[in-house]
Formats: C-alpha cells, sequence, structure tokens
C-alpha cells in the first residue's frame, strides 16, 4: 500500500495541487467501495478537451468541405529562393525518370515511402541473387550488352563531365587515348577471367550429372515413377483453373445495371434509332433512282437523325404514313397545330379518367362508353386527318406488311383506331403492342401512365371481343397476344387492370343474372376465368379479381342446364378452367364435385344415386346422354372446341365418348388433388367409385376402357387406404400453473454478499444499460457544449479580425482627417497671412 | 305498368270506400237512410234486363274500370219476393253476375294480379262471396288440373279475401238495395259463422282440387301462413299435405313445414315426422332457388331443444354430408345451422369432440338408411368439417373453423345471403393500399374543406343510426394486397396442369 501511495503522490506532483480535488467521505461504511478520493479534474477536462479536438473537431472543421486543394509545388511553402526551387524540380524530374527506367526493377521503391519491401529469397535479399543470376546468364553475350560495364567504368567514361576529382581531371588531360586503351585492356582481362571460370563450373556440373545419372540408375527402381503425370481433372481442378484464368474476366465490371427509367428511355432510344434507320432506308428505295450510290442510305440515314433531333426540340411528332414515308414538312406542322388542340383533349380526358376511377360499381361496358364519349369529341378534330391517313392507305395498297414495322408508334385514341392498327399489322401484333407499351414507358412522359392504361382496357376489349367472336386460330392467338401485353400493362397500374378485370367479371355476372341465367358457359366466359388464372395468382387468400371470377364460374357450373351434349362440353370446358384454379393451393370447390358427379351419373344407365345439381335432366333418353352402347370404331380425337361453340350442332356419336373421356380425366384430376384430405376423401370419393363401377364398359374403346379401369383401381386403392379415421377431438390448450410460493433455498448463502436472484442477471444488465446510457447522454451533451465552444471561438476569432480591421481602416481615416484639418488650418493661417 | 294498376285501383278502391262508408253508416245506424224510398219498392219493381253469365264474364274481363262494373250493378235488381214464401230471394240476374264471376275466374286468360285486387274489392264482399262460394266449389270440384290460368286466376282471388277473423268486409248489397237476405235477424246473429264456414268449404274445395305441381307451390306456403290456423278443422288439410308430399323434394319438404306447423300449434299427431324430413334432407336441396326457404324451414323444425339426440345427431351428419356438394349460398347457413344445432343440443358435442378419440375403421355413419334409429350417427364425427377448413370461400373457411375451438355458448343466427348478393360483397370489398391512400389524400388537398367535413361527419351519424348492438365496434378497414402473377401467361388454350399421363383432349 504504501509503496503504491508513494508512487501515486511522486506522478501526481507533477500536478499543481491546487487542481487537486478531494472526495470528503462523511461516514465510512464496512464492505463498500470507497470510490477514487482523488481526482484532477482539469486535467481530465482538458484531456477530454484535446481528445475531441482530435475527433469531433476535426470532424467539425471539415465539416461541409468536400473536397481540399493540396499544394504540391515544390518549395513553394518554405519560401525558397527560385534557384533553389529550380533545383528541386529538377532532381524530382530526375527521379521520376529514373523510375519509370526501371519499371521492372522489383525492388525499386514507390515514392516516398520511408520503410521499402524488400523481396527476400531464403533470408537473403533478392538483389543479390538477381545479380548472380544475371552474371550467369549475360556473359555469353557480353560483347553487345552495354550495361554491364563496371559502374565506375560507366561513371568515368559516359558521364565524363560534372565533378571530377582533381587527380581524374589532370589524367584525362594527360592522355585521354592511353586511358581508353587501359581500360580496354582491363575489361578484357576481366572477361577472360570469367569465361575462365564459367568453363570450369561447366566441366564440373557436366561431371557431377554424370556421376549422378550413374547413381541414379542404381537406385531407380526404389523411386516412384518421375516427371509430371497426366491427372485427371475433376470438377474442382477445372472450377479452380477457371477461377485462376477468368478471374480478371469477371472481376471486370459490366454495364451498370440500369434504373427501370434508364432502361425505359434506352429502349425508346434505340426503338427510335431503328425508326429513324427504317425511314432511311426506305428513304432510299425511293431515291434509289435518282442516285444509285450507296451512300444514299448513310445520307438518309443522317437526314433521318438529324429528323429526330428536331423532333426531340420540336415536341410535336411526325407522321408517317403506312409505307413509312414521311408526310412532307408543310403537312406536318398542320398537324401540329391539330396535335396541339388534341393534347388539351388529352389532359381533359384525363379529368375523366380520374372522375371514372372514383366509381367503383362499373361495367366494362360503362368503361368502354365513357372512354368513346371523350373520344368522340376528340374524332371530329382527327377526323380529317383520319381521312387523310385513309385515303393513303387506299392509294397505296399494303405491300411487304411483315417487312415494315414502325418502331415508333403513337398511342391509338379509341378502340377503333386501336384495331385499324393492329389490322394493319395482322402477322406482328405482339410487336406492335411491344413497341406501343415500349414508347409509352410511364418514366418518359407525364401522362404516359394514363395512355398505357387506356391501352390496357383497350386490349381487355379485344380480348373480350376475340372471345366473342367465331373460334378460329387467328383470334385465339390474338387473344393469347392480348394476354400477353396485359400481363405487361398489369406491372405500370395493378390497380386500374385490377378494376378493369373486375368490371368485366361483373358484366358477366351481370349478365347471367339477366338473361342467361341457365345457359351453359359461352367461350368469352371460359376465357375470361382462364384470363384471370393467367394474369393474377389465383391461389392467394383473398383476391379482388378471383373470388369474384370464382363466384362467376361457380355460380355457372350450379345454375347451368345441361340438356345436350354440347352444353355439356362447354360446362366441362369450364370445369376444368376451373379445376387449374385450385390445382396449386388444393381448396375445395362442392360445385366442381357435385357438378363432377352428377355429370357422370349421365354416363350410367342405371342411376346408384340421385343428380346433386338441378341443371341435368331426369328423363330417359337424355339422362343417358354418356352412355356408349354402340361399338365405336373412330378414333378417339380431342374435342373440338370450335364445334363446341359455334351454332352448329355436333355430332353427337363423336362427341359423346370425347366428353366421357375428358369428364373421366376431370374425376382423375380431383381425385389426385384432394388426395390429402385423409377424413374425407372417402366421403367425397365413395359415390364417383360407385358410378364408376357402374359404367358400362362394354362398347367402350380400348384407350377409354383402360382409363376408366385405371381411374376405378386408383380411386378404389386410395379409399381403401384412408379408411381408417380417428374421432374428432378438440385441442386441449395447456392451462398454465398458478405459481407457487414455495421458499428457495439458497446453498451457498454468504450475507456480505448480494443474494442471487433469478433475475440478477437482467438487473445486471438494465444497470449496465442505464449507466451506459447516461454516460452516452453526458458525453453527447459535453460535445454539444464543445462544439458551442468552437463555435464561439470561430466567431470571437473573425470579430476580432473585423475589429482590427476596422480599427485600423478608422485609423487611417482619422489620420487623414488630422492631416487634412491640420492643412486645412495652415491654410487658412496663410490666408490670413495674406490677407494681413 | 303494375304501378298503374295500382294507382288507379287505388282511385277505386277510394271511390268505394267513400260509398261504403256512406253505406255502413246506414248499416250502423240501422235506419232507412232514403226513407222516402218504400224498402218493397225494389223488391218488386220489375227486373230489368241482365247479362247472361258468358256476356258478363266477357264484360268483366273488357271492364277497364271497376267504377264500369258498380255502374253495370247497379243497374242491376237483385233480389225479389219469393212469391210463394214471401222471402227475399235472390233473382236471376244475381245469379247469372255470380256464374258470370265464376266463369271469368275459371276463364282461359290468366287476370293479372293488380286487376285481381280490385275485382276482390267488389266480390269478394262477405254477402256476395256468400252467393259466390258454392258455385265457385261446383267449379273448382270440376277444374282439371292443366288448367293452370283458371287455378291461379282462383288462387288470386282467393288470396285477396281476408277471413273474418281478421277483418269483416263491408256488406256489397247495401250499396245497391235495402232489402236483402243478409238484413234477416238469424242471419246477422250467425254472421261470422257462416262466413266462416264460406272460407272453409272453399279452401277445402281448393285443396281437394286437380293441383298442379306449380301451383302447389304457392298453394302450401300460403295456407300454412294464412289459412290453417282459421280453419274450424285445421286436421282436414292435412289430407293435402300428403297429397303434395310426394311430388317433389321441395314439394315434401313444404307440406312437412305445414305440417310441422299442424303439430306443434294444433297438436296434430304424426308419428314419423323427422324421418320424413331426414329423407328428404339431401344436397340438391341445395341447388333449388328456394332454398332460402328451405333453410329456414328445415331450421324451424330443428329448433326444438326436446328433440332426441340420436335425431339431431342424424341431422348434423346429413347436413355436413350435403355442405360437401351444396353451393356457396348455402354453405355458411348451413354451417351457422349446425354450430347453432350443436350448441343446442349439448349431447352432441360428441361428434365434434371426444375425449377419447378412437380409430375407426370406416365412418360409421350410415348415409344410406332413413331410419333414424339406424343411422350410427352418434359414434362419427363430422370430418367433413375438416375439407370445409379448406373450402375456395375464405368466410366458408373460417366459418368451418369452429370445431377447433370450444364451442360458443349463445347461438348466433346466419343471414341467408343469395350468391348475387355475395359477390357484391366481395366485389365491395377495398383492396390495394398505396394508390388508394394517394388518392385520397390528393383529395383531400383538393377538395373544399368544408365538403370534407361534412363527408367525414355524416357517415359517424349513419352508424349511430343503424348501428344498435349488435352493429360491429369499428369499421374494417383491411388494406389487401394485390397480387399479380410473376410469370408470363400461357396461352388461353394451353393447360396450366399438367397431367401426364392424360392425352390432349381439347382442341381448337
Amino acid at each position: 500500500m504504501g509503496i503504491t501511495k508513494k508512487k501515486n503522490t511522486q506522478k501526481q506532483k507533477k500536478i499543481n495541487p491546487f487542481e487537486l480535488k478531494f472526495n470528503k467521505s462523511k461516514h465510512d461504511i464496512l464492505g463498500r467501495k470507497k470510490g477514487a478520493q482523488v481526482g484532477a479534474p482539469t486535467a481530465s477536462r482538458k484531456r477530454a478537451h484535446e481528445q475531441r479536438e482530435k475527433t469531433l473537431g476535426v470532424e467539425y472543421e471539415r465539416k461541409n468541405k468536400i473536397s481540399k486543394i493540396i499544394d504540391k509545388r515544390l518549395g513553394e511553402k518554405d519560401g525558397k529562393t527560385e534557384e533553389e526551387k529550380g533545383a528541386l524540380r529538377f532532381t524530382e524530374e530526375r527521379v521520376k525518370n529514373y523510375k519509370r527506367a526501371s519499371k521492372f526493377n522489383l525492388t525499386d521503391d514507390f515514392g516516398d515511402i520511408e520503410e521499402e519491401d524488400v523481396l527476400t529469397h531464403k533470408g537473403k535479399a533478392l538483389s543479390d541473387i538477381e545479380k548472380y543470376d544475371k552474371s550467369m546468364v549475360s556473359d555469353s553475350d557480353d560483347d553487345e550488352d552495354p550495361g554491364n560495364l563496371g559502374s565506375h567504368m560507366v561513371k568515368v567514361a559516359h558521364f565524363g563531365g560534372g565533378e571530377k576529382s582533381t587527380e581524374e581531371f589532370v589524367k584525362e588531360k594527360i592522355s585521354r587515348e592511353s586511358m581508353i586503351s587501359n581500360l580496354i585492356a582491363k575489361t578484357k582481362l576481366i572477361r577472360h577471367e570469367k569465361q575462365q571460370a564459367k568453363d570450369e563450373l561447366e566441366l564440373l556440373t557436366d561431371s557431377l550429372d554424370a556421376k549422378y545419372t550413374q547413381l541414379l540408375g542404381k537406385v531407380k527402381n526404389s523411386f516412384r515413377p518421375a516427371g509430371r503425370q497426366p491427372l485427371e481433372k475433376d470438377d474442382y481442378d477445372k472450377l479452380t483453373y477457371t477461377l485462376k484464368v477468368e478471374a480478371d474476366a469477371r472481376a471486370t465490371p459490366a454495364d451498370r445495371k440500369l434504373s427501370e427509367e434508364e432502361m425505359a428511355a434506352k429502349e425508346r432510344e434505340r426503338l427510335e434509332t431503328l425508326e429513324a434507320a427504317r425511314i432511311s432506308k426506305s428513304n432510299a428505295l425511293l431515291n434509289a433512282h435518282m442516285s444509285a450510290d450507296a451512300d444514299v442510305d448513310v445520307d438518309a440515314g443522317s437526314k433521318a437523325d438529324a429528323r429526330k433531333l428536331k423532333l426531340k426540340n420540336s415536341r410535336f411528332e411526325v407522321r408517317f404514313d403506312d409505307d413509312g414515308a414521311m408526310v412532307d414538312e408543310g403537312k406536318v406542322e398542320k398537324l401540329s397545330v391539330r396535335k396541339v388542340a388534341q393534347d388539351e383533349d388529352v389532359d381533359e380526358d384525363d379529368g375523366d379518367f380520374e372522375d371514372e376511377d372514383e366509381e367503383e360499381e362499373e361495367d366494362l361496358d360503362d368503361l368502354m362508353e365513357e372512354e368513346n364519349e371523350d373520344e368522340d369529341e376528340e374524332e371530329q378534330e382527327s377526323d380529317e386527318e383520319e381521312e387523310e391517313v385513309q385515303e393513303k392507305e387506299k392509294s397505296k395498297p399494303k405491300k411487304s406488311l411483315s417487312k415494315d414495322v414502325p418502331f415508333v408508334f403513337e398511342m391509338p385514341k379509341n378502340y377503333q383506331k386501336f384495331c385499324t392498327l393492329l389490322e394493319k399489322y395482322p402477322k406482328d401484333m405482339e410487336v406492335v403492342l411491344e413497341r406501343l407499351v415500349k414508347c409509352h414507358h410511364p418514366s418518359l412522359k407525364e401522362g404516359n401512365k394514363k395512355r398505357l392504361n387506356k391501352l390496357f382496357l383497350m386490349c381487355l376489349r379485344w380480348f373480350d371481343d376475340m372471345a366473342k367472336e367465331e373460334l378460329t386460330e387467328q383470334s385465339v392467338k390474338e387473344m393469347d397476344v392480348a394476354q400477353a401485353t396485359m400481363h405487361v400493362l398489369l406491372k405500370f397500374d395493378i390497380q386500374y387492370g385490377v378494376r378493369c378485370v373486375r368490371a368485366l367479371i361483373r358484366q358477366h355476372w351481370k349478365n347471367r343474372q339477366d338473361k342467361e341465367k341457365s345457359s351453359p358457359a359461352s367461350f368469352a366466359l371460359i376465357s375470361a376465368v382462364r384470363l384471370v388464372s393467367g394474369l393474377f395468382p389465383v391461389s392467394d387468400n383473398w383476391h379482388p379479381v378471383v373470388v369474384p371470377t370464382f363466384f362467376l364460374a361457380t355460380e355457372v357450373l350450379c345454375a347451368a342446364k345441361c340438356p345436350n351434349l354440347t352444353a355439356l362440353a362447354k360446362q366441362l370446358a369450364l370445369a376444368t378452367a376451373l379445376v387449374e384454379y385450385v390445382g396449386e393451393s388444393k381448396r375445395y370447390v362442392p360445385e366442381l364435385i357435385a357438378f363432377t358427379r352428377s355429370a357422370l351419373l349421365l354416363a350410367v344407365s342405371e342411376k346408384p344415386n340421385k343428380f346433386l345439381t338441378n341443371g341435368f335432366p331426369i328423363s330417359k333418353p337424355f339422362s343417358e346422354m354418356l352412355c356408349i352402347n354402340k361399338k365405336i370404331t373412330t378414333k378417339l380425337e380431342p374435342i373440338s372446341l370450335k364445334s363446341i361453340f359455334s351454332s352448329c350442332q355436333a355430332d353427337d356419336d363423336t362427341l359423346r365418348p370425347a366428353v366421357l373421356r375428358s369428364l373421366i380425366s376431370l374425376v382423375q384430376q380431383l381425385r389426385v388433388l384432394y388426395t390429402s384430405h385423409q377424413e374425407t376423401y372417402n366421403i367425397v370419393f365413395q359415390p364417383f367409385l360407385r358410378i364408376l363401377e357402374a359404367i358400362n364398359k362394354e362398347h367402350l374403346t380400348k384407350e377409354l376402357r383402360e382409363e376408366v379401369e385405371i381411374l376405378t383401381a386408383s380411386m378404389k386403392a386410395e379409399c381403401d387406404a384412408k379408411k381408417r379415421l380417428i374421432h374428432l377431438s378438440l385441442v386441449k390448450t395447456e392451462k398454465s400453473m398458478l405459481k407457487m410460493l414455495e421458499p428457495r433455498f439458497e446453498w451457498d448463502f454468504d450475507p456480505e454478499r448480494p443474494h442471487h436472484g433469478p433475475k440478477d442477471e437482467k438487473k445486471k444488465l438494465t444497470k449496465n444499460l442505464k449507466n451506459e446510457m447516461r454516460g452516452a447522454i453526458k458525453e453527447l451533451r459535453k460535445d454539444t457544449a464543445f462544439l458551442a465552444r468552437k463555435q464561439l471561438t470561430n466567431v470571437k476569432v473573425t470579430d476580432r479580425a473585423r475589429v482590427a480591421a476596422t480599427k485600423r481602416v478608422m485609423g487611417g481615416l482619422m489620420q487623414q482627417q488630422g492631416e487634412w484639418n491640420k492643412e486645412k488650418r495652415t491654410n487658412e493661417v496663410e490666408k490670413k497671412k495674406a490677407k494681413k | 305498368m303494375e304501378d298503374d294498376y295500382d294507382q288507379f285501383f287505388e282511385n277505386g278502391e277510394e271511390n268505394e270506400s267513400h260509398n261504403n262508408d256512406s253505406s255502413e253508416e246506414s248499416d250502423d245506424d240501422n235506419e232507412a237512410a232514403i226513407d222516402n224510398i218504400d224498402p218493397n219498392f225494389e223488391l218488386e219493381r220489375p227486373e230489368p234486363a241482365c247479362k247472361s253469365a258468358a256476356d258478363f264474364a266477357k264484360f268483366l274481363h273488357g271492364s277497364e274500370y271497376p267504377d264500369d262494373i258498380i255502374t253495370y250493378l247497379k243497374s242491376l235488381k237483385f233480389f225479389e219476393k219469393d212469391a210463394k214464401t214471401a222471402d227475399v230471394v235472390p233473382t236471376k240476374s244475381l245469379k247469372q253476375t255470380v256464374s258470370g264471376f265464376v266463369k271469368y275466374l275459371a276463364g282461359v286468360k290468366r287476370i293479372p294480379k293488380p286487376v285481381l285486387r280490385g275485382i276482390s274489392k267488389i266480390f269478394g264482399k262477405y254477402d256476395i262471396f256468400h252467393y259466390i262460394v258454392p258455385e265457385l266449389v261446383r267449379e273448382v270440384n270440376n277444374l282439371k288440373e292443366s288448367r293452370t290460368a283458371a287455378w291461379f286466376n282462383i288462387f288470386n282471388f282467393l288470396s285477396f279475401i281476408p277471413h273474418p277473423t281478421d277483418r269483416v268486409t263491408k256488406p256489397f248489397f247495401r250499396q245497391f238495395c235495402l232489402r236483402t237476405p243478409f238484413n234477416e235477424k238469424d242471419m246477422k246473429k250467425r254472421k261470422l259463422g257462416w262466413i266462416c264456414s264460406d272460407f272453409d268449404l272453399i279452401w277445402m274445395a281448393v285443396m281437394n282440387g286437380a293441383i298442379s305441381e306449380k301451383l302447389s307451390l304457392k298453394l302450401i306456403p300460403y295456407i300454412t301462413e294464412h289459412v290453417i290456423s282459421k280453419l274450424k278443422v285445421p286436421f282436414k288439410t292435412a289430407d293435402f299435405f300428403f297429397k303434395v308430399f310426394d311430388k317433389s323434394d321441395y314439394h315434401g319438404i313444404l307440406s312437412l313445414g305445414a305440417i310441422f306447423r299442424l303439430i306443434s300449434e294444433h297438436n296434430f299427431e304424426y308419428p314419423k315426422f323427422y324421418d320424413k324430413v331426414y329423407s328428404l334432407t339431401n344436397p340438391s336441396l341445395l341447388y333449388m332457388s328456394q332454398k332460402e326457404s328451405i333453410m329456414t324451414l328445415l331450421d324451424s323444425f330443428l329448433s326444438s331443444t326436446h328433440i332426441p339426440t340420436y335425431i339431431v345427431a342424424s341431422f348434423l351428419k346429413r347436413f355436413s354430408r350435403c355442405l360437401i356438394f351444396a353451393p356457396i349460398d348455402a354453405q355458411e347457413p348451413i354451417l351457422g345451422l349446425i354450430r347453432n344445432l350443436l350448441i343446442r343440443h349439448p349431447n352432441c358435442i360428441e361428434l365434434v369432440h371426444r375425449e377419447l378419440p378412437l380409430t375407426l375403421q370406416d365412418d360409421p355413419f350410415d348415409d344410406e338408411t332413413t331410419d333414424l334409429h339406424k343411422t350410427r350417427a352418434l359414434e362419427s364425427s363430422l370430418w367433413e368439417m375438416k375439407l370445409l377448413q379448406c373450402h375456395w370461400n375464405q368466410s366458408v373457411r373460417k366459418r368451418a373453423h369452429f370445431v377447433d375451438k370450444s364451442l360458443h355458448k349463445i347461438e348466433s343466427y346466419v343471414r341467408f345471403r343469395c350468391t348475387d348478393e355475395l359477390f357484391s360483397v366481395n366485389m365491395a370489398k377495398s383492396f390495394g393500399g398505396e394508390d388508394g391512400e394517394a388518392e385520397k389524400y390528393r383529395k383531400l388537398q383538393d377538395g373544399d374543406e368544408e365538403e370534407e367535413q361534412k363527408a367525414a361527419v355524416e357517415p359517424r351519424k349513419k352508424r349511430g343510426k343503424f348501428g344498435g348492438k349488435f352493429a360491429p365496434k369499428h369499421e374494417e378497414k383491411v388494406i389487401r394486397a394485390v397480387g399479380v402473377n410473376e410469370q408470363k401467361p400461357l396461352g388461353i388454350l394451353d393447360r396450366k396442369i399438367s397431367n401426364m399421363d392424360v392425352p390432349m383432349l381439347w382442341k381448337l
């Protein structure tokens, strides 16, 4: 104790005792730790200040400063003379040059780093070994190599100028020639010696080699096969190899990933350039008879570019007739005026669109109508223009359609124009739509989002119209295109898309409610159902589009009557569409099961149970419409949708097995779908099994019979497997026990120590946290105080400078005034004197 | 169209009531209102020419306003003094009128309901009705089933005639003549009696007649609701109900409803009532357009807490079996009914929860038998609910989860909502969050503040008005994210599920 105290006092002696602060303790409590008795607040404060100065102060000074200018001029700061500066510069230059020359010198130091890395080999500096190597290698071509002259020699012979010792000066003066001859003789001598040494070395190594081979011959057998074995390369090796070789390639940064807007802009840019090129090409074709030069192309291209630039600058768009030729300037200007008018219109109908958005309850038709109303006004204005275009269309028959799809499109104003646009390019509809979308990316221009919304609506209507039309491959293809486009468009405004599709569904629903209550599903409806499953996730818990669609589909499935085979086939098509809705989520659709069961009953003449849904005929000839009583000879064909949905009645005999087959496959799907329901599987599928067993398989074709049998067998197996049932019972929730107030014993009890409770750890941590928090707050407070002080000093400094400056100026002024006064006075005195 | 009728008939009614008022006054005061006319003169005056029955029927078809009929009737002489007995007896023209009216009803043409209502204001008066009844009964007994229009006319006409216990109509003949047979004392004394027996007579005749299926669907509920309890001997209707029972399931249910009423209100004994109901309950019942009434009937059948447990259990099983095939609009009410039944009959809790769950080889419940003793429903469990927990509709799924929780103490009523309503409910659900929010804020900034405040205040008021005790405490404001498929959609005709072993089934 005493010793340490002494030490402390010795240390503290340096501190002014007046700066010490003593903590007096009033009572001594046993067992309590005493805090520090003596503290040096000023010292610690100073330390803290310094610390802050180093960290926070630096940061404060750097605040709002982005970069700093480093004065790298040589000797400018040190106030050196011009000559000294020149010398410094010269040396620097030399050093730089020297570095450049010895680029491959590994030992070279880089810049001003003091501790240069010395490459070593077995503890020796690499440079030493290198030198040795060099001599080994280079002596064969000594004569040519100028670098191998001795340093001294070089120094003397090459850079003869400069400072020389007087001796050398004298020597040189005496005989330069003899000197040189002497030198040559010397070097020759050295070379000779070297050569000799080398020969010796060679001889030695040769003898050693001979000895070694002799020895090797004797012990060869005991060695492993020498030399490099051709290793089989496995994946790992290849990988390492590629990593080794291609590491650079991977590391080099690719093009930066573009943001969405940039992508859109880029895409549009690309399309525009392509368009310009296309136009230029067609222009070139036009001009071909005038000048058959190849560079016309380029010329036209540049022209087109210029036009594009102009187009960009002057906001109005250039129109092309359908051959891609440009409408000439005068017209363009005329159009531009109109265009402005239209633009205003667009704004107006944008407003309308907003109004539209507010209404939730509306039909697709309403949506379309409203839009059409807006457009009617526009149309009147744009009628002339349209006529013009149409005239041109007439005058120039469509040629080479697919080749000439323009790259830039204007958004069609209404549905009719949309249709005409698409009709113009029947083969490239998807391309047209894709480009249309790309040209109107929302980030490109204000209002593009609205335009895209409009496009979505038009696509939906197109889709619906196609579905209502007679079914052809073309129409189905167009529907696919429309669907794909809608899928793309949906990303831009989900809400609007959802509203539109909901409107379509609502329209179908209303139709069902009003007139077609008991008619089977139309193709438009089925395709709408499919569209929804294509655009939206069908397995969501609740989805604004999918759930209403579900309602629609199940309602149709329940309510529609199936008086004949075609109607049944239609319903079946709907059912297969609906199965796909639950394919992933495995949700249970009672309507679907009921429908399938009732439909399957049609294939049985003696019905084991009753019809479930009431849409099926009960009377005899119709209630057995799926019973196959005649031998079918024709091959089984898939059901032709065209024939089902066209007005003409299909041949029942060929349709019957096909329908039965698809029904069987539907049952199969359902069976697979609901296998996971352990308890209820039997309840659902036992009746199916009974019906399936009752089907008269006598006249079925081989394939069909096999399918039915497979289904029956698999279903039977499944049913047997799932027979075991366990009664339902509620899962009991464990009630938490009451807390017992039993005594807790502490075996290592020590009255002097605090108790160990179960919450000790937590208490400790909270206390720590509290302390830390307090400390941090204190620190922060001190930081702010420090910053304030710093600011104050800054202000003071500037104030002082200002005051000094003012004082100086004022002093000067006063002096001037004084002088002026003095002069004045003397003048007056002189005047007075003169008067006198 | 109908509105016009109504309007017109309302006017007519007013007129009539005006007339009636005056006549009633005189009736009540029992004084000869028209002193200067000798009542006997009327009886003695010569009978003016009248239209024959067929003509009158035609006239009724042709007449546009009840006033026309009244004016025509005014020109007639209804009663005369019998030469022999000196009693007041109906004249030939009255008989012609009555039979003409019956012909009119039993015609080929379907008379619109509003017109009939107007006409029933004239011919439904108890006194003239007294003459019509025997004629009509005769007609009804001979009426064939195929004559739907006549049947409907008669039914509609009868449905407009109130039972005397509800309301006694005003006398008809008072408008036209002073002395009628109805003025006699004994007639007056037993007035209610014979009016009631008229009512009984005609309804019994209708029930015994050859009724088409379509009409019986309307007739049964009407009779159950309005007629049974009014009849002197309600059991007589039972024959009718048994007759229509087998026509279809729905008929069965409806007539069971009537029988249930007989049982519960009139001590009718019908031993195997629940067996009958049970055998009628099947999934196809829930596909009918009348499912709402069916469900309310089923609910009322099982509303008693004194039904034996085995019956309730069988019904529970049957209902859940039905649900496996039931359309969406039937799901929730039936689920509610099942839960209520479980609450009503705590013994049936075995179906949902067992202390010692056994492992069975098969569901012991026998769906086929119609004997409620043999269904073994009590040994089974409601596994069907587990399936419904995977139903495609969210609310059904939620509701089916009741088997996993402990039962509520109080029954709750589930309102039937037709598919249209369910559809619109789902369409009205809010969806998508961000855009809507943005829109709202934009509107808030753009719109008038005052308007906003108004709009903000109004709904609160409304809630206060319509809320009440059971109103939801807070409005459901859930932002439902709208999902969109990431992948590119397949073609419209492409299959999304590949079923490997199935060949191409559909082509263009």
